[in-house]
């Protein structure tokens, strides 16, 4: 049976005047069905790049450099952006955008903003698509009347499940959330996160979910993939890189640096500054910051080790 | 936002608007200084608001230049001038020499005399004219008029007013003429018909089978004094040949140089539009500045005021203050003034509301800083790069309005702009007549000069609103 | 231990236009008594809109109280002009730090024009200027501070930039500083750096800090005694170690309960939340504001506010239901 999404080699450049941005720089994961991968980064690792490649949603001045996305086995870079937004987006994969929160249209019913892509696409007609977002509505934890509400009325936790309705609307199978409790409080964050973990249950989705924090990942991922520099620094399952040992430098110290409320010690934190992607460190992009880099990580470039079990690590410390 | 000098320039530098905006500026610019500085500004606006300066000149007459393109040659002015001549009894005096090749004649000729001064007795002035077939004529005879008691030679005549002979419709010359045409050419006509039928085609032709022919060739006009003791100088003179085309630009219906009137609108329009934008931007601005960060009482007095300026209408109170002050450039410029601010007062004071709300603000005020150094140190410097682009893009709605308010007769009449030159044009019927010469240059020259303030507020746009650049969210 | 500054029943009230002539009071604090001692760092937690920041702002009065008072080392400074506050040196002895280290900073300005404004407008010569400023950018970590001053923010990191504002903020040589949420834009590997550098000049330098966060779990390292806000009031406070181990009012239960913790064991586990969203400080809630959302709130809560009383040794809780909680015979979570 083959993945319900597969990454292979993906390059995404931006065009800037300081030259080309590697944001994403060959990045190569598979989601299995039904699964949930967490991608974490610091701001400028890569992270929502990667998220908008694969709806096909980038920005004007960013490039596709090379690699491939197979959805459901099928390649989809290479179709052409109608093919694709008729067949696969909202359909089949579809993202909650970083701030969808607040960017929904002031002047339209929530409810109507959620029937749009049935009505767009042409696949309900009114009376079944108000029918149809309703339900939808329902689903994530809203009162169906809510359906006629404007988006003012609304506080930042139900704006961002209107955010989810709309992109589960037309029964995708694979879900992208981008931060999507980054602008929430920890109350509301701990409400929107139960709802995703109950959405995943019932409808058997498959979800990316791209944020910052690694115990916001840790809460609802099955696997973790730890970007940084535009880059897979670790990729494993939950239990191994958060339950046991993060195998990375960078994970590591991504990990010590996260205020515990429930256990003693005291944050570290990782010194320096990411790195400038139209010009990135040559050997491993994490070197600068590293403690434990020696001469290798500066000139060549590690590979991503498999360090057991599918439990993957680019750095040197796990031999040539 | 932020706004470096030398990036800037790079940024505004790089697109094409921004160089051609700043290439037509200098171009305008160069032309103003010519204007102030070679021909001082009382110099032209005599040679603009005095009649005596160009009734002389041909009236509507298109610029010569049009021979170029024409195939039947009109007839350029010819201007036979001369300066400081010393004239005595007969002995000394003045000639001129015209060398006439041309289809047709000339539409007038006159002579005129400026600053005559004389000893002895009153002298008599006498033009005579030598023509190519050795006939001579006299053309004009001026009778300089005897001292007034008290007055003391040496007597000086016609210094404030030119004394003018339109020799071309002169009784005694036509008589002359009707004389010599008897004598030598054995045609009779009488002195009413060479009047008629236009004095100068019987100075200057000759009888051919039935009608006046051009005469070809040189004609010596030579002014002598008849006086019978003391001596005459004359600053300044001129025999004026008229012709059916004028200088470089042409002339109006009533004479004037047209280039004179266009060169002037140069520094005149560009002090209209920067000035009252300048004077515009810094009172908008200030008062949003103000209105946006005291914000309460004084903030709901001016924006209440900005309203009320802002929808009352323009055009009665402009006639009104017109009529009670009289079109006077600063006035125009006062109500332009009280007229322009309350649009960019509103919008600096939301930037300013926006801005207020910053950190950076309120960190200010938390180490104690006072409004005024918040305003100078901290606003100001955000909304300076915003100020600048509104001068520029103000100048040329300025431009503008001058125009067409001097096209609707209420421009100050004691400075040419293109709008009022425009104006007379159409009061003129300049358009119905065909006179383009007089509609065409000032028009193109309001819409070039707005152009160029457009392109340069185009180049500045990416300098100011810096569109992301470089920037891309990961 | 000396208080450096103290709220006695501060209350900010905010007009708020609403219909056409109508107008309802928002009521951003509403009667607030905390204190913050030398030495000492006191963090106030509490959800967007619980009015921890407008605390912070009134506590150094960059915004007026409506009633209650502000007192500095003593002095009730609520109802001075800004003028005397310039003029008697308290806006030299306190000091804020800002959340966003992206618009805190004037973007003109360089680096050493930013540190050093404070001291110009105190009136210092150049010398000691150019010699504070250096101190300061030391002081932060920002080294060689040559290499730094004639910097402008956007060459910098977010890390970089709160370090700035930190020294901006320590170069008066403050008694007393607002932190509001000075880590919370910041990527999460600078952030520990950026708090552990505030607790060593607390110490060095002695200073009361009154830490504003909605991270509680920041407020953990930082901080000797908590404060835990709701719509405007003051649900419990004590300290740190206690309020975390032993939490009395529900809201702050359920708050702990909120927060994720890098562990697997949580995965696809359902956490207990509060329902819904806090209510309109616009429309609060009568008796004890928490009820609305209080999974064990009595008749009593609804009809009663209940005030802040001491039930462990310096930890207060306002809520009825408190000894219950203490003694067990209720469970919230």
């Amino acid at each position: 049976m083959s993945m319900a999404l597969s990454v292979e080699g993906l390059k995404v450049y931006y065009n800037t005047e300081k030259g080309a941005v590697r944001a994403v720089d060959d990045v190569s994961f598979d989601l299995a069905r039904g699964e949930s991968l967490a991608v974490v980064g610091e701001s400028g690792s890569g992270k929502s790049t990667l998220g908008l490649s694969l709806i096909r949603a980038l920005p004007k001045n960013a490039t596709v450099v090379s690699g491939r996305v197979f959805i459901d086995g099928e390649e989809t870079l290479s179709l052409s952006l109608q093919d694709f937004r008729r067949r696969y987006s909202w359909k089949v994969i579809s993202m909650v955008f970083q701030g969808a929160m607040n960017s929904l249209n002031p002047v339209l019913k929530v409810g109507d903003q959620v029937a749009e892509p049935l009505i767009y696409s042409g696949s309900a007609d009114k009376d079944e698509a108000r029918r149809r977002a309703m339900d939808i509505i329902e689903m994530v934890g809203l009162p169906r009347e809510f359906y006629h509400r404007y988006p003012h009325e609304l506080s930042g936790g139900m704006r961002q499940r209107v955010a989810i309705a709309m992109s589960l609307v037309m029964n995708p199978k694979i879900l992208i959330l981008d931060e999507p409790t980054s602008a929430l409080d920890v109350t509301i964050q701990a409400q929107i996160m139960n709802l995703v973990k109950d959405l995943m249950e019932r409808l058997g989705l498959s979800v990316i979910f791209i944020t910052h924090d690694l115990a916001l990942a840790s809460d609802i991922a099955d696997r973790i993939m730890v970007m940084y520099g535009g880059q897979i620094m670790e990729l494993g399952s939950i239990e191994r890189v958060i339950g046991e040992a993060p195998k990375h430098p960078y994970t590591e110290k991504l990990l010590a640096s996260i205020p515990r409320l429930r256990s003693e010690g005291i944050p570290e934190f990782i010194p320096g500054r990411p790195p400038d992607l139209s010009s990135p460190p040559p050997g491993c992009r994490f070197h600068p910051r590293c403690p434990y880099a020696f001469d290798k990580c500066k000139s060549e470039e590690p590979p991503l080790f498999n360090v057991g079990g599918g439990h993957l690590s680019k750095c040197w410390l796990h031999g040539e | 936002m932020s706004l470096r000098l030398g990036g800037g320039f790079k940024i505004y530098w790089s697109t094409w608007t921004g160089r051609a905006g700043l290439a037509l500026l200098i171009v305008l610019a160069i032309v103003s200084i010519y204007t102030l500085t070679v021909l001082p500004v009382a110099e032209i606006s005599r040679q603009w608001n005095d009649p005596q300066h160009w009734a002389d000149y041909p009236k509507s007459a298109p610029p010569t230049w049009v021979n170029l393109f024409s195939e039947r040659r009109l007839l350029e002015t010819i201007s036979l001038s001369f300066t400081g001549a010393r004239l005595s009894g007969g002995a000394k005096s003045q000639d001129l020499i015209l060398n006439y090749q041309a289809e047709t004649f000339p539409t007038y000729i006159s002579l005129s005399i400026e600053g005559l001064e004389y000893t002895g007795t009153p002298p008599v002035l006498v033009l005579s004219v030598v023509r190519p077939d050795g006939y001579s004529v006299e053309a004009a005879r001026i009778v300089v008029p005897p001292p007034r008691p008290g007055e003391n030679p040496p007597i000086t005549r016609y210094e404030q007013a030119p004394e003018r002979v339109l020799i071309s419709s002169s009784d005694d010359l036509a008589r002359n003429l009707a004389q010599l045409y008897a004598d030598k050419f054995d045609v009779l006509v009488s002195p009413t018909r060479v009047l008629q039928e236009g004095v100068q085609r019987y100075l200057m032709g000759v009888p051919r089978g039935g009608s006046i022919v051009p005469l070809d060739g040189v004609y010596r006009f030579t002014l002598t004094a008849l006086q019978s003791s003391g001596e005459t100088s004359i600053e300044r003179g001129r025999v004026l040949i008229g012709g059916e085309a004028y200088g470089l630009m042409g002339t109006d219906v009533i004479g004037r140089d047209l280039a004179i009137g266009l060169l002037l609108g140069f520094p005149i329009s560009l002090f209209i539009g920067v000035v009252t934008s300048v004077i515009v931007t810094g009172i908008g601005a200030a008062l949003g500045l103000v209105s946006g960060y005291m914000g309460g009482k004084v903030d709901n007095v001016i924006q209440r005021l900005a309203d009320f300026m802002n929808n009352i209408p323009l055009l009665p109170i402009l006639i009104f203050l017109v009529f009670s002050f009289g079109a006077k450039l600063w006035v125009i410029i006062l109500v332009f003034v009280a007229f322009g601010w309350p649009g960019l007062t509103i919008v600096t004071r939301s930037i300013i509301l926006q801005l207020r709300e910053s950190q950076f603000i309120e960190s200010a005020r938390a180490v104690g800083a006072s409004s005024l150094r918040i305003l100078a140190r901290h606003i100001f410097p955000h909304i300076a790069p915003f100020i600048i682009a509104q001068i520029i893009f103000f100048t040329p709605s300025f431009i503008l309005l001058e125009a067409a308010l001097s096209f609707l007769g209420l421009g100050d009449p004691s400075l040419p702009t293109w709008g009022q030159i425009l104006e007379l044009g159409f009061r003129s019927a300049a358009v119905y007549l065909g006179y383009w010469w007089w509609i065409l240059p000032p028009g193109l020259l309001i819409i070039i000069t707005s152009i160029t303030f457009v392109m340069i507020s185009l180049g500045l746009e990416p300098v100011i609103n810096p569109r992301v650049r470089g920037r891309f969210r990961a | 231990m000396r208080e450096v500054i103290r709220l006695e029943s501060v209350k900010k009230y905010y007009e708020v236009r609403s219909g056409l002539l109508g107008s309802k009071t928002l009521k951003a604090l509403d009667g607030v008594t905390l204190s913050v001692g030398m030495r000492e760092t006191v963090s106030v937690v509490g959800e967007s809109g619980c009015g921890k920041s407008t605390l912070g702002r009134v506590s150094i009065r960059l915004l007026d109280v409506t009633s209650g008072r502000v007192l500095f080392k003593g002095v009730d400074i609520s109802k001075m002009k800004e003028e005397e506050l310039r003029e008697q040196s308290f806006r030299k002895k306190m000091q804020i730090i800002f959340q966003d280290p992206y618009s805190s900073l004037n973007p003109f300005m360089r680096l050493g024009e930013i540190v050093a404004e404070p001291l110009e407008i105190h009136g210092y010569g150049k010398e000691e200027i150019r010699e504070s400023v250096s101190r300061a950018l030391e002081d932060v970590k920002l080294v060689p501070p040559e290499e730094f001053v004639n910097r402008y923010p956007h060459e910098l990191s977010g890390g970089q930039r709160q370090r700035v504002n930190i020294a901006r903020a320590l170069v008066l040589g403050p008694e007393y500083i607002v932190a509001d949420e000075p880590v919370s834009m910041i990527d999460a590997s600078s952030r520990a750096e950026i708090l552990l550098l505030l607790k060593s000049i607390r110490d060095q330098r002695g200073m009361g800090v009154l830490y504003i966060t909605h991270d509680i779990a920041t407020a953990r390292y930082v901080s000797e005694r908590i404060a835990v806000m709701y719509l405007g009031e003051i649900a419990e406070t004590g300290l740190t170690t206690s309020v975390l181990k032993t939490p009395i009012h529900p809201y702050t239960i359920l708050l702990l309960n909120s927060v994720p913790e890098p562990d697997p064991n949580n995965r696809r586990r359902r956490r207990l939340v509060i329902k819904g969203e806090p209510p309109s400080p616009l429309n609060p809630p009568s008796g004890c504001k928490f009820h609305t959302r209080c999974p064990i709130a009595m008749e009593r809560c609804r009809a009663e506010r209940p005030v802040l009383r001491e039930y462990l040794p310096g930890h207060f809780a306002a809520c009825h239901r408190a000894e219950e909680i203490i003694s067990g015979a209720v469970s919230v979570a």
